[in-house]
Protein backbone atom coordinates (compact mmCIF):
# COMPACT_ATOMS: atom_id res chain seq x y z
CA UNK A 1 0.00 0.00 0.00
CA UNK A 2 0.97 3.18 -0.78
CA UNK A 3 -0.19 6.81 0.82
CA UNK A 4 0.31 9.93 0.52
CA UNK A 5 -0.67 12.98 3.01
CA UNK A 6 -0.39 16.49 2.12
CA UNK A 7 2.35 15.90 -0.33
CA UNK A 8 4.19 18.86 -1.00
CA UNK A 9 7.61 19.71 -3.58
CA UNK A 10 8.45 23.52 -3.88
CA UNK A 11 11.67 23.98 -6.39
CA UNK A 12 13.10 27.14 -6.42
CA UNK A 13 9.90 29.10 -5.24
CA UNK A 14 7.48 26.91 -8.17
CA UNK A 15 5.38 24.46 -7.04
CA UNK A 16 5.88 21.54 -8.59
CA UNK A 17 3.83 18.77 -6.34
CA UNK A 18 0.54 20.57 -4.59
CA UNK A 19 -0.36 19.10 -0.87
CA UNK A 20 -1.48 15.78 -2.63
CA UNK A 21 -3.17 13.35 -0.75
CA UNK A 22 -3.38 9.90 -2.43
CA UNK A 23 -3.79 6.26 -1.61
CA UNK A 24 -2.75 3.36 -3.77
CA UNK A 25 -4.89 0.15 -2.54
CA UNK A 26 -2.30 -3.29 -2.61
CA UNK A 27 -2.76 -4.74 -5.61
CA UNK A 28 -3.63 -1.96 -7.23
CA UNK A 29 -2.64 -0.43 -10.55
CA UNK A 30 -3.26 3.16 -10.31
CA UNK A 31 -1.86 5.60 -13.11
CA UNK A 32 -0.73 8.95 -12.33
CA UNK A 33 -2.03 10.49 -15.83
CA UNK A 34 -0.95 14.24 -16.44
CA UNK A 35 0.51 16.86 -19.18
CA UNK A 36 4.72 16.86 -19.32
CA UNK A 37 5.36 19.22 -16.15
CA UNK A 38 2.15 18.35 -14.24
CA UNK A 39 4.17 17.22 -11.38
CA UNK A 40 3.57 13.60 -11.93
CA UNK A 41 7.15 12.26 -12.24
CA UNK A 42 8.38 14.18 -9.02
CA UNK A 43 5.84 12.81 -6.90
CA UNK A 44 6.89 9.31 -8.21
CA UNK A 45 10.28 10.21 -6.81
CA UNK A 46 9.40 11.29 -3.71
CA UNK A 47 8.05 7.72 -2.67
CA UNK A 48 11.47 6.41 -3.47
CA UNK A 49 12.99 8.97 -1.72
CA UNK A 50 14.54 9.83 -4.84
CA UNK A 51 13.12 13.50 -4.91
CA UNK A 52 12.97 15.27 -1.04
CA UNK A 53 9.34 16.07 0.14
CA UNK A 54 8.96 19.62 0.86
CA UNK A 55 6.33 18.73 3.31
CA UNK A 56 3.70 15.77 3.86
CA UNK A 57 4.42 12.12 4.56
CA UNK A 58 4.61 9.22 3.08
CA UNK A 59 3.69 5.74 4.14
CA UNK A 60 4.49 2.66 2.08
CA UNK A 61 3.10 -0.67 3.80
CA UNK A 62 1.78 1.90 6.72
CA UNK A 63 5.32 2.84 7.23
CA UNK A 64 6.24 6.43 7.12
CA UNK A 65 9.13 6.33 4.62
CA UNK A 66 10.69 9.19 6.14
CA UNK A 67 11.74 6.47 9.55
CA UNK A 68 13.17 3.70 6.77
CA UNK A 69 16.59 4.70 5.74
CA UNK A 70 16.96 5.26 2.11
CA UNK A 71 18.69 2.35 0.46
CA UNK A 72 16.39 0.24 2.54
CA UNK A 73 13.76 1.47 1.37
CA UNK A 74 14.50 2.25 -2.05
CA UNK A 75 15.71 -2.10 -2.01
CA UNK A 76 11.98 -2.90 -1.31
CA UNK A 77 10.07 -0.93 -4.10
CA UNK A 78 10.87 -1.97 -7.87
CA UNK A 79 11.44 1.06 -10.13
CA UNK A 80 11.15 1.37 -13.76
CA UNK A 81 12.44 3.81 -15.43
CA UNK A 82 11.78 5.71 -19.16
CA UNK A 83 15.01 4.60 -21.08
CA UNK A 84 15.78 1.55 -19.00
CA UNK A 85 18.90 2.89 -17.51
CA UNK A 86 20.31 -0.87 -17.35
CA UNK A 87 24.30 -0.92 -16.41
CA UNK A 88 26.12 -1.05 -19.85
CA UNK A 89 28.81 -3.00 -18.23
CA UNK A 90 26.61 -5.44 -16.83
CA UNK A 91 25.02 -9.04 -18.57
CA UNK A 92 21.48 -9.03 -18.21
CA UNK A 93 21.66 -11.56 -15.76
CA UNK A 94 23.68 -9.47 -13.57
CA UNK A 95 21.42 -6.20 -13.99
CA UNK A 96 18.24 -8.33 -13.11
CA UNK A 97 20.14 -9.45 -9.95
CA UNK A 98 20.91 -5.93 -8.41
CA UNK A 99 18.83 -5.63 -6.09
CA UNK A 100 18.99 -9.05 -4.69
CA UNK A 101 22.92 -8.79 -4.71
CA UNK A 102 22.26 -5.67 -2.61
CA UNK A 103 20.43 -7.61 -0.51
CA UNK A 104 22.84 -10.68 -0.16
CA UNK A 105 20.76 -12.99 -1.50
CA UNK A 106 23.22 -16.73 -2.67
CA UNK A 107 24.32 -16.61 -6.36
CA UNK A 108 22.22 -19.30 -6.77
CA UNK A 109 18.70 -17.57 -6.01
CA UNK A 110 19.69 -14.92 -8.06
CA UNK A 111 20.75 -16.96 -11.19
CA UNK A 112 17.25 -18.99 -10.85
CA UNK A 113 15.24 -16.01 -9.94
CA UNK A 114 16.69 -14.17 -13.36
CA UNK A 115 15.96 -17.04 -15.36
CA UNK A 116 12.33 -17.23 -13.89
CA UNK A 117 12.25 -13.80 -14.68
CA UNK A 118 13.24 -14.11 -18.44
CA UNK A 119 10.61 -16.83 -18.71
CA UNK A 120 8.20 -14.50 -17.15
CA UNK A 121 8.52 -11.41 -19.27
CA UNK A 122 9.08 -13.60 -22.05
CA UNK A 123 12.68 -13.78 -23.42
CA UNK A 124 14.04 -16.54 -24.06
CA UNK A 125 16.62 -17.69 -21.01
CA UNK A 126 20.10 -17.31 -23.43
CA UNK A 127 19.65 -13.63 -23.11
CA UNK A 128 21.14 -13.93 -19.91
CA UNK A 129 24.19 -13.55 -21.11
CA UNK A 130 23.94 -10.71 -23.28
CA UNK A 131 24.83 -7.29 -23.02
CA UNK A 132 21.99 -4.57 -22.89
CA UNK A 133 23.70 -3.20 -26.15
CA UNK A 134 22.86 -6.60 -27.52
CA UNK A 135 18.89 -5.92 -26.84
CA UNK A 136 16.41 -3.93 -29.03
CA UNK A 137 14.54 -1.18 -27.08
CA UNK A 138 11.50 -3.43 -26.41
CA UNK A 139 13.86 -6.15 -25.07
CA UNK A 140 15.60 -3.60 -22.88
CA UNK A 141 12.21 -2.61 -21.54
CA UNK A 142 11.21 -6.05 -20.25
CA UNK A 143 14.73 -6.59 -18.88
CA UNK A 144 13.42 -3.59 -16.77
CA UNK A 145 10.73 -4.62 -15.79
CA UNK A 146 12.24 -8.08 -15.12
CA UNK A 147 15.12 -5.91 -12.67
CA UNK A 148 12.66 -4.35 -10.84
CA UNK A 149 10.68 -7.30 -10.23
CA UNK A 150 13.97 -9.20 -9.26
CA UNK A 151 13.39 -9.05 -4.91
CA UNK A 152 9.95 -9.78 -5.82
CA UNK A 153 8.73 -6.17 -4.26
CA UNK A 154 5.12 -5.58 -2.75
CA UNK A 155 5.44 -1.96 -4.45
CA UNK A 156 6.43 -1.08 -8.22
CA UNK A 157 6.87 2.52 -9.24
CA UNK A 158 7.14 3.18 -13.50
CA UNK A 159 7.85 6.47 -14.49
CA UNK A 160 6.71 6.21 -17.74
CA UNK A 161 8.64 2.91 -18.89
CA UNK A 162 7.31 2.70 -21.73
CA UNK A 163 7.30 5.88 -23.43
CA UNK A 164 10.65 5.52 -25.54
CA UNK A 165 9.71 2.06 -27.20
CA UNK A 166 8.21 2.16 -30.43
CA UNK A 167 4.21 2.02 -31.31
CA UNK A 168 3.90 -1.48 -31.81
CA UNK A 169 6.47 -2.80 -28.99
CA UNK A 170 4.64 -0.55 -26.66
CA UNK A 171 1.52 -2.31 -27.30
CA UNK A 172 3.18 -5.64 -26.73
CA UNK A 173 4.67 -4.41 -23.90
CA UNK A 174 1.61 -3.31 -22.69
CA UNK A 175 -0.17 -6.35 -23.08
CA UNK A 176 2.68 -8.56 -21.49
CA UNK A 177 3.14 -6.29 -18.59
CA UNK A 178 -1.58 -6.49 -18.32
CA UNK A 179 -0.68 -10.14 -17.99
CA UNK A 180 2.42 -10.38 -15.57
CA UNK A 181 0.00 -7.72 -13.21
CA UNK A 182 -2.77 -10.04 -13.57
CA UNK A 183 -0.81 -12.68 -11.85
CA UNK A 184 1.30 -11.18 -9.68
CA UNK A 185 -0.78 -8.69 -7.81
CA UNK A 186 1.66 -5.57 -7.37
CA UNK A 187 0.55 -2.48 -6.08
CA UNK A 188 1.45 -0.19 -8.97
CA UNK A 189 2.01 3.70 -8.83
CA UNK A 190 2.32 4.41 -13.15
CA UNK A 191 3.14 7.33 -14.28
CA UNK A 192 2.33 8.21 -17.80
CA UNK A 193 1.12 11.23 -20.40
CA UNK A 194 -0.54 9.20 -22.84
CA UNK A 195 -4.03 8.53 -22.48
CA UNK A 196 -4.73 5.64 -24.28
CA UNK A 197 -1.95 3.89 -22.19
CA UNK A 198 -3.65 5.12 -18.90
CA UNK A 199 -7.09 3.84 -20.02
CA UNK A 200 -5.61 0.56 -21.16
CA UNK A 201 -3.21 -0.41 -17.80
CA UNK A 202 -4.82 1.63 -15.23
CA UNK A 203 -7.08 0.08 -12.51
CA UNK A 204 -7.77 4.04 -11.38
CA UNK A 205 -6.24 7.03 -12.71
CA UNK A 206 -5.80 10.03 -11.07
CA UNK A 207 -5.27 12.82 -13.14
CA UNK A 208 -2.81 15.72 -12.42
CA UNK A 209 -2.59 19.24 -13.57
CA UNK A 210 -0.08 21.76 -11.97
CA UNK A 211 0.98 19.69 -9.24
CA UNK A 212 -2.44 19.00 -7.73
CA UNK A 213 -4.89 15.88 -8.47
CA UNK A 214 -7.65 16.90 -10.55
CA UNK A 215 -9.98 14.12 -11.31
CA UNK A 216 -10.01 10.48 -10.18
CA UNK A 217 -11.85 7.34 -10.89
CA UNK A 218 -11.56 3.99 -12.88
CA UNK A 219 -11.33 4.69 -16.31
CA UNK A 220 -14.87 3.29 -17.25
CA UNK A 221 -15.72 6.50 -14.81
CA UNK A 222 -13.54 8.84 -16.14
CA UNK A 223 -14.64 8.35 -20.09
CA UNK A 224 -18.31 8.24 -19.18
CA UNK A 225 -18.79 10.69 -16.34
CA UNK A 226 -18.38 14.52 -17.26
CA UNK A 227 -15.38 16.65 -16.22
CA UNK A 228 -14.21 19.56 -16.13
CA UNK A 229 -12.24 21.36 -19.45
CA UNK A 230 -9.14 20.63 -18.84
CA UNK A 231 -9.83 16.89 -18.49
CA UNK A 232 -12.67 16.63 -21.50
CA UNK A 233 -9.70 17.95 -23.41
CA UNK A 234 -6.68 16.04 -21.95
CA UNK A 235 -8.67 12.76 -22.60
CA UNK A 236 -9.98 14.01 -26.07
CA UNK A 237 -13.21 13.13 -27.74
CA UNK A 238 -12.19 9.59 -29.19
CA UNK A 239 -11.71 8.44 -24.89
CA UNK A 240 -14.32 6.18 -25.59
CA UNK A 241 -12.44 4.38 -28.61
CA UNK A 242 -9.22 4.21 -26.12
CA UNK A 243 -11.37 2.61 -23.14
CA UNK A 244 -12.45 -0.42 -26.22
CA UNK A 245 -8.92 -1.63 -25.36
CA UNK A 246 -9.27 -2.69 -22.13
CA UNK A 247 -12.10 -5.40 -22.87
CA UNK A 248 -12.12 -8.55 -24.74
CA UNK A 249 -14.42 -10.05 -26.81
CA UNK A 250 -14.88 -12.67 -24.65
CA UNK A 251 -16.37 -10.16 -22.39
CA UNK A 252 -18.88 -8.63 -24.38
CA UNK A 253 -20.48 -11.04 -26.86
CA UNK A 254 -23.44 -13.19 -27.04
CA UNK A 255 -22.30 -17.43 -26.50
CA UNK A 256 -23.98 -19.77 -28.79
CA UNK A 257 -25.67 -17.05 -31.02
CA UNK A 258 -25.44 -17.61 -34.95
CA UNK A 259 -24.39 -15.04 -37.25
CA UNK A 260 -27.58 -13.40 -38.16
CA UNK A 261 -26.47 -11.35 -41.16
CA UNK A 262 -25.84 -13.26 -44.14
CA UNK A 263 -23.14 -10.63 -45.68
CA UNK A 264 -21.06 -11.44 -42.19
CA UNK A 265 -21.17 -15.24 -42.91
CA UNK A 266 -17.14 -15.74 -42.34
CA UNK A 267 -16.75 -18.30 -45.37
CA UNK A 268 -17.94 -15.08 -47.87
CA UNK A 269 -15.39 -13.16 -47.05
CA UNK A 270 -12.61 -15.13 -47.88
CA UNK A 271 -10.28 -17.41 -47.18
CA UNK A 272 -8.23 -15.58 -44.61
CA UNK A 273 -11.63 -15.33 -42.47
CA UNK A 274 -11.35 -11.75 -41.02
CA UNK A 275 -15.12 -11.87 -39.18
CA UNK A 276 -13.90 -14.81 -37.37
CA UNK A 277 -12.23 -13.82 -33.70
CA UNK A 278 -10.73 -15.25 -30.93
CA UNK A 279 -12.37 -14.29 -27.55
CA UNK A 280 -8.88 -12.72 -26.53
CA UNK A 281 -9.16 -10.38 -28.96
CA UNK A 282 -9.26 -6.38 -27.68
CA UNK A 283 -12.78 -4.75 -28.59
CA UNK A 284 -10.55 -2.07 -30.33
CA UNK A 285 -9.72 -4.55 -32.71
CA UNK A 286 -12.82 -6.14 -33.47
CA UNK A 287 -14.49 -2.82 -33.98
CA UNK A 288 -12.15 -1.74 -36.15
CA UNK A 289 -12.34 -5.36 -37.99
CA UNK A 290 -16.38 -4.73 -38.30
CA UNK A 291 -15.53 -1.25 -39.74
CA UNK A 292 -12.59 -2.06 -42.28
CA UNK A 293 -15.08 -4.79 -43.50
CA UNK A 294 -18.44 -3.34 -43.37
CA UNK A 295 -20.04 -6.19 -41.24
CA UNK A 296 -22.15 -5.57 -38.02
CA UNK A 297 -21.94 -8.58 -36.48
CA UNK A 298 -18.19 -10.97 -36.08
CA UNK A 299 -18.20 -14.74 -35.47
CA UNK A 300 -16.17 -15.74 -32.08
CA UNK A 301 -14.46 -19.16 -31.67
CA UNK A 302 -11.09 -20.43 -30.45
CA UNK A 303 -8.24 -20.09 -27.67
CA UNK A 304 -11.24 -21.54 -25.48
CA UNK A 305 -14.00 -19.77 -25.87
CA UNK A 306 -17.49 -21.42 -26.99
CA UNK A 307 -18.62 -20.45 -29.82
CA UNK A 308 -20.88 -17.24 -30.13
CA UNK A 309 -21.06 -13.91 -32.07
CA UNK A 310 -20.27 -10.10 -31.32
CA UNK A 311 -22.71 -7.54 -32.88
CA UNK A 312 -22.27 -4.25 -32.56
CA UNK A 313 -25.60 -3.94 -31.25
CA UNK A 314 -24.44 -6.15 -27.97
CA UNK A 315 -21.37 -3.62 -27.85
CA UNK A 316 -23.33 -0.42 -27.85
CA UNK A 317 -25.41 -2.14 -24.76
CA UNK A 318 -22.19 -3.91 -23.03
CA UNK A 319 -20.74 0.01 -22.57
CA UNK A 320 -24.46 1.51 -22.02
CA UNK A 321 -24.13 4.32 -19.36
CA UNK A 322 -23.88 3.18 -16.37
CA UNK A 323 -23.77 -0.65 -17.29
CA UNK A 324 -21.92 -2.96 -14.22
CA UNK A 325 -19.72 -4.09 -16.68
CA UNK A 326 -18.08 -0.57 -16.46
CA UNK A 327 -14.98 0.01 -14.85
CA UNK B 1 42.66 -15.37 -33.30
CA UNK B 2 43.86 -13.68 -36.12
CA UNK B 3 42.58 -10.31 -35.22
CA UNK B 4 44.08 -10.32 -31.60
CA UNK B 5 47.10 -11.27 -32.24
CA UNK B 6 47.03 -8.73 -34.69
CA UNK B 7 46.88 -6.37 -31.77
CA UNK B 8 50.44 -7.26 -30.23
CA UNK B 9 52.08 -6.45 -33.64
CA UNK B 10 52.46 -2.32 -33.21
CA UNK B 11 53.86 -2.66 -29.52
CA UNK B 12 56.12 -5.51 -30.51
CA UNK B 13 57.43 -3.58 -33.08
CA UNK B 14 57.79 -0.42 -31.47
CA UNK B 15 59.53 -2.38 -28.40
CA UNK B 16 62.10 -3.23 -31.24
CA UNK B 17 62.99 -0.42 -32.49
CA UNK B 18 63.46 1.14 -28.67
CA UNK B 19 65.76 -1.55 -27.95
CA UNK B 20 67.62 -1.02 -31.00
CA UNK B 21 67.92 2.76 -30.28
CA UNK B 22 69.04 1.79 -26.48
CA UNK B 23 71.48 -1.27 -27.08
CA UNK B 24 72.59 -0.56 -30.85
CA UNK B 25 72.94 2.77 -31.36
CA UNK B 26 76.04 2.50 -33.14
CA UNK B 27 74.06 0.80 -36.26
CA UNK B 28 72.16 3.80 -36.31
CA UNK B 29 74.91 5.81 -35.64
CA UNK B 30 76.50 4.51 -39.01
CA UNK B 31 73.07 5.10 -41.01
CA UNK B 32 73.29 8.93 -39.68
CA UNK B 33 77.06 9.38 -40.34
CA UNK B 34 76.41 11.90 -42.76
CA UNK B 35 75.15 14.16 -40.27
CA UNK B 36 79.03 14.75 -38.75
CA UNK B 37 81.45 13.21 -37.01
CA UNK B 38 80.57 12.79 -33.27
CA UNK B 39 82.93 13.01 -30.18
CA UNK B 40 80.51 12.40 -27.11
CA UNK B 41 78.21 10.06 -28.98
CA UNK B 42 79.96 6.72 -29.09
CA UNK B 43 82.47 7.19 -26.24
CA UNK B 44 79.81 7.89 -23.15
CA UNK B 45 80.85 8.05 -19.53
CA UNK B 46 77.50 5.41 -18.67
CA UNK B 47 75.96 3.06 -20.90
CA UNK B 48 72.84 4.38 -22.93
CA UNK B 49 70.59 2.19 -20.80
CA UNK B 50 71.40 3.42 -17.63
CA UNK B 51 70.21 6.86 -18.27
CA UNK B 52 67.29 5.12 -20.17
CA UNK B 53 66.73 3.48 -16.60
CA UNK B 54 66.96 6.94 -14.44
CA UNK B 55 64.58 8.29 -17.00
CA UNK B 56 61.95 5.36 -16.77
CA UNK B 57 62.06 5.82 -13.10
CA UNK B 58 61.52 9.51 -12.72
CA UNK B 59 58.37 8.89 -15.06
CA UNK B 60 57.18 6.26 -13.38
CA UNK B 61 56.98 7.85 -9.80
CA UNK B 62 55.88 10.76 -11.14
CA UNK B 63 52.79 9.11 -12.97
CA UNK B 64 52.10 6.99 -9.69
CA UNK B 65 51.81 9.88 -7.95
CA UNK B 66 49.94 11.85 -10.52
CA UNK B 67 47.58 8.48 -10.74
CA UNK B 68 46.74 8.75 -7.01
CA UNK B 69 46.46 12.63 -6.74
CA UNK B 70 44.33 12.50 -9.85
CA UNK B 71 42.32 9.80 -9.56
CA UNK B 72 41.65 11.03 -5.41
CA UNK B 73 40.62 14.56 -6.22
CA UNK B 74 38.60 13.31 -9.10
CA UNK B 75 36.74 11.00 -7.08
CA UNK B 76 36.24 13.80 -4.30
CA UNK B 77 34.36 15.53 -6.69
CA UNK B 78 31.75 13.10 -6.32
CA UNK B 79 31.01 13.62 -2.58
CA UNK B 80 29.21 16.62 -1.34
CA UNK B 81 31.57 18.74 0.30
CA UNK B 82 33.98 18.44 -2.67
CA UNK B 83 31.53 18.84 -5.52
CA UNK B 84 31.55 22.30 -5.31
CA UNK B 85 35.48 22.32 -6.00
CA UNK B 86 34.69 20.62 -9.39
CA UNK B 87 35.65 23.83 -11.54
CA UNK B 88 38.04 25.46 -9.58
CA UNK B 89 40.18 22.16 -9.10
CA UNK B 90 39.72 21.61 -13.14
CA UNK B 91 40.82 25.12 -13.69
CA UNK B 92 44.00 24.62 -11.43
CA UNK B 93 45.24 21.53 -12.95
CA UNK B 94 44.78 23.44 -16.78
CA UNK B 95 46.70 26.47 -15.48
CA UNK B 96 49.22 23.85 -14.09
CA UNK B 97 49.48 22.65 -17.43
CA UNK B 98 50.18 25.61 -19.53
CA UNK B 99 52.81 26.43 -17.89
CA UNK B 100 56.17 25.72 -19.33
CA UNK B 101 57.67 22.93 -17.33
CA UNK B 102 61.14 24.57 -17.02
CA UNK B 103 59.30 27.62 -15.64
CA UNK B 104 57.80 24.64 -12.90
CA UNK B 105 61.40 23.62 -12.20
CA UNK B 106 62.44 26.81 -11.91
CA UNK B 107 59.68 27.75 -9.35
CA UNK B 108 60.59 24.54 -7.20
CA UNK B 109 64.37 24.48 -7.43
CA UNK B 110 64.40 27.31 -4.77
CA UNK B 111 62.43 25.41 -2.57
CA UNK B 112 63.35 22.43 -2.90
CA UNK B 113 67.14 22.28 -4.39
CA UNK B 114 68.48 20.45 -6.90
CA UNK B 115 68.12 16.41 -7.56
CA UNK B 116 65.16 14.34 -8.28
CA UNK B 117 62.14 15.37 -5.87
CA UNK B 118 61.90 19.26 -7.81
CA UNK B 119 61.83 17.22 -10.71
CA UNK B 120 59.17 14.93 -9.19
CA UNK B 121 57.25 17.14 -8.02
CA UNK B 122 57.13 19.34 -11.12
CA UNK B 123 56.08 16.08 -13.12
CA UNK B 124 53.42 15.07 -11.24
CA UNK B 125 51.77 18.64 -11.16
CA UNK B 126 52.21 18.13 -14.97
CA UNK B 127 50.68 14.92 -15.85
CA UNK B 128 47.71 15.43 -13.40
CA UNK B 129 45.40 17.50 -15.95
CA UNK B 130 44.87 14.55 -18.14
CA UNK B 131 44.15 12.19 -15.55
CA UNK B 132 42.14 14.59 -13.41
CA UNK B 133 39.99 15.77 -16.20
CA UNK B 134 39.40 12.71 -17.78
CA UNK B 135 37.82 11.31 -14.38
CA UNK B 136 35.75 13.98 -14.00
CA UNK B 137 34.58 13.91 -17.20
CA UNK B 138 34.29 10.21 -17.44
CA UNK B 139 32.01 9.98 -14.55
CA UNK B 140 30.08 12.98 -15.87
CA UNK B 141 28.97 11.55 -18.55
CA UNK B 142 27.23 8.47 -17.04
CA UNK B 143 23.70 8.42 -18.71
CA UNK B 144 21.50 10.16 -16.06
CA UNK B 145 19.27 7.00 -16.32
CA UNK B 146 21.94 4.65 -15.00
CA UNK B 147 22.62 7.27 -12.20
CA UNK B 148 18.66 7.61 -11.53
CA UNK B 149 18.11 3.92 -11.50
CA UNK B 150 21.14 2.91 -9.34
CA UNK B 151 20.00 5.18 -6.86
CA UNK B 152 16.31 4.21 -7.37
CA UNK B 153 17.06 0.35 -6.85
CA UNK B 154 18.66 1.28 -3.26
CA UNK B 155 22.75 1.05 -4.07
CA UNK B 156 24.27 3.66 -1.47
CA UNK B 157 26.68 6.49 -2.87
CA UNK B 158 29.60 4.86 -2.37
CA UNK B 159 28.41 1.18 -3.99
CA UNK B 160 27.04 3.27 -7.08
CA UNK B 161 30.44 4.93 -7.44
CA UNK B 162 32.53 1.63 -6.99
CA UNK B 163 30.10 -0.73 -8.84
CA UNK B 164 28.21 1.14 -11.52
CA UNK B 165 30.24 4.94 -12.14
CA UNK B 166 33.87 3.97 -11.82
CA UNK B 167 34.03 0.70 -14.45
CA UNK B 168 31.96 3.44 -17.31
CA UNK B 169 34.05 5.87 -16.22
CA UNK B 170 37.60 3.72 -16.78
CA UNK B 171 38.17 3.97 -20.07
CA UNK B 172 38.05 7.80 -19.81
CA UNK B 173 40.44 7.32 -16.78
CA UNK B 174 42.80 4.91 -18.36
CA UNK B 175 43.04 7.27 -21.83
CA UNK B 176 44.35 10.24 -19.26
CA UNK B 177 46.65 7.79 -17.58
CA UNK B 178 47.83 7.34 -21.30
CA UNK B 179 48.38 10.91 -22.17
CA UNK B 180 49.86 11.69 -18.88
CA UNK B 181 52.24 9.02 -19.08
CA UNK B 182 53.33 10.45 -22.56
CA UNK B 183 53.52 13.67 -22.25
CA UNK B 184 55.72 12.92 -18.71
CA UNK B 185 58.14 11.11 -21.37
CA UNK B 186 59.20 14.22 -22.79
CA UNK B 187 58.73 16.28 -19.68
CA UNK B 188 60.98 14.16 -18.32
CA UNK B 189 64.00 15.32 -20.22
CA UNK B 190 63.90 18.43 -18.79
CA UNK B 191 64.72 16.96 -15.43
CA UNK B 192 69.04 16.70 -16.50
CA UNK B 193 69.29 20.53 -16.03
CA UNK B 194 68.09 19.82 -12.58
CA UNK B 195 70.50 17.40 -11.86
CA UNK B 196 67.74 14.74 -11.97
CA UNK B 197 69.54 12.40 -14.75
CA UNK B 198 67.75 10.53 -17.44
CA UNK B 199 68.09 10.98 -20.92
CA UNK B 200 67.94 14.39 -21.10
CA UNK B 201 71.81 14.31 -19.84
CA UNK B 202 72.55 13.48 -23.68
CA UNK B 203 70.44 15.98 -25.09
CA UNK B 204 71.61 18.69 -22.56
CA UNK B 205 75.42 17.76 -23.26
CA UNK B 206 74.55 18.04 -27.23
CA UNK B 207 73.39 20.78 -27.37
CA UNK B 208 76.16 22.20 -25.11
CA UNK B 209 78.62 21.30 -27.58
CA UNK B 210 76.93 21.11 -30.49
CA UNK B 211 76.73 17.49 -31.03
CA UNK B 212 73.97 16.63 -33.18
CA UNK B 213 74.54 12.47 -33.04
CA UNK B 214 74.28 12.84 -29.05
CA UNK B 215 71.57 15.11 -29.20
CA UNK B 216 69.93 12.03 -31.47
CA UNK B 217 71.10 9.42 -29.02
CA UNK B 218 69.29 10.79 -26.06
CA UNK B 219 66.29 12.00 -28.11
CA UNK B 220 65.58 8.83 -30.06
CA UNK B 221 64.61 6.14 -27.26
CA UNK B 222 62.47 9.10 -25.41
CA UNK B 223 60.29 9.06 -28.58
CA UNK B 224 60.67 5.81 -29.45
CA UNK B 225 59.61 5.19 -25.40
CA UNK B 226 56.44 7.41 -26.17
CA UNK B 227 55.46 5.49 -29.13
CA UNK B 228 55.56 2.57 -27.44
CA UNK B 229 53.73 3.49 -24.40
CA UNK B 230 50.64 4.31 -26.98
CA UNK B 231 51.06 1.54 -28.96
CA UNK B 232 50.94 -0.82 -25.57
CA UNK B 233 47.95 1.67 -23.68
CA UNK B 234 46.12 1.01 -27.09
CA UNK B 235 46.59 -2.76 -26.62
CA UNK B 236 45.11 -2.69 -22.99
CA UNK B 237 42.10 -0.62 -23.98
CA UNK B 238 41.75 -2.85 -26.95
CA UNK B 239 41.94 -5.86 -24.34
CA UNK B 240 40.06 -4.44 -21.66
CA UNK B 241 37.28 -2.15 -23.01
CA UNK B 242 36.75 -2.99 -27.09
CA UNK B 243 33.87 -5.48 -26.23
CA UNK B 244 31.60 -3.65 -23.78
CA UNK B 245 30.17 -0.19 -23.50
CA UNK B 246 31.80 2.06 -21.39
CA UNK B 247 32.38 5.77 -21.96
CA UNK B 248 34.39 7.08 -24.51
CA UNK B 249 36.07 10.38 -25.29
Amino acid sequence: MIQTKNLTKIYNGITAVDNVSLEVPSGELCVLLGPSGCGKSTLLKMINALVPPTSGEIFVNGKNTHDIPVELLRRGIGYVVQNVGLFPHYTVMRNIGVVMKLLNKPKEDIEKRALFLLDLIGLPRSYASRYPRELSGGEAQRVGVARALAADPAILLMDEPFGSVDPLNREHLQNSFTEIQKTLKKTVLFVTHDVSEALMLGDRILLMQEGRIVREGTPGDLVFQEGDNFSQAFFGSEMALKLLSRYRVGQAYTKGMKIQNAACQPSRVGEAIPCLVSGNMPLSEALSLMIINGCRELAVSGDGFPQGTLSFESLLSYFRKGAPNVQ
Amino acid sequence: MYNKLKLYVPPALWLLLFLLSVYRFEWIAQWLSFLGPSKGALRARAPLSFYVFQHVRLVLISTFFSMVLGITLGLLTRFRPFREFKEPLLQTATFLQTLPSIAILALSVPLLGYGQAPVVIALVFYGLLPILRNIIQGLDSVPEEVRLSAAGMGMTPWQRLIDVEWPLALPAVLAGIKTSVIINVSAATIGATMGAGGLGVLIVNGIRTMDIMLIIKGALPVSLMAFLINSIFTLLEEQWFGNRDGVRL
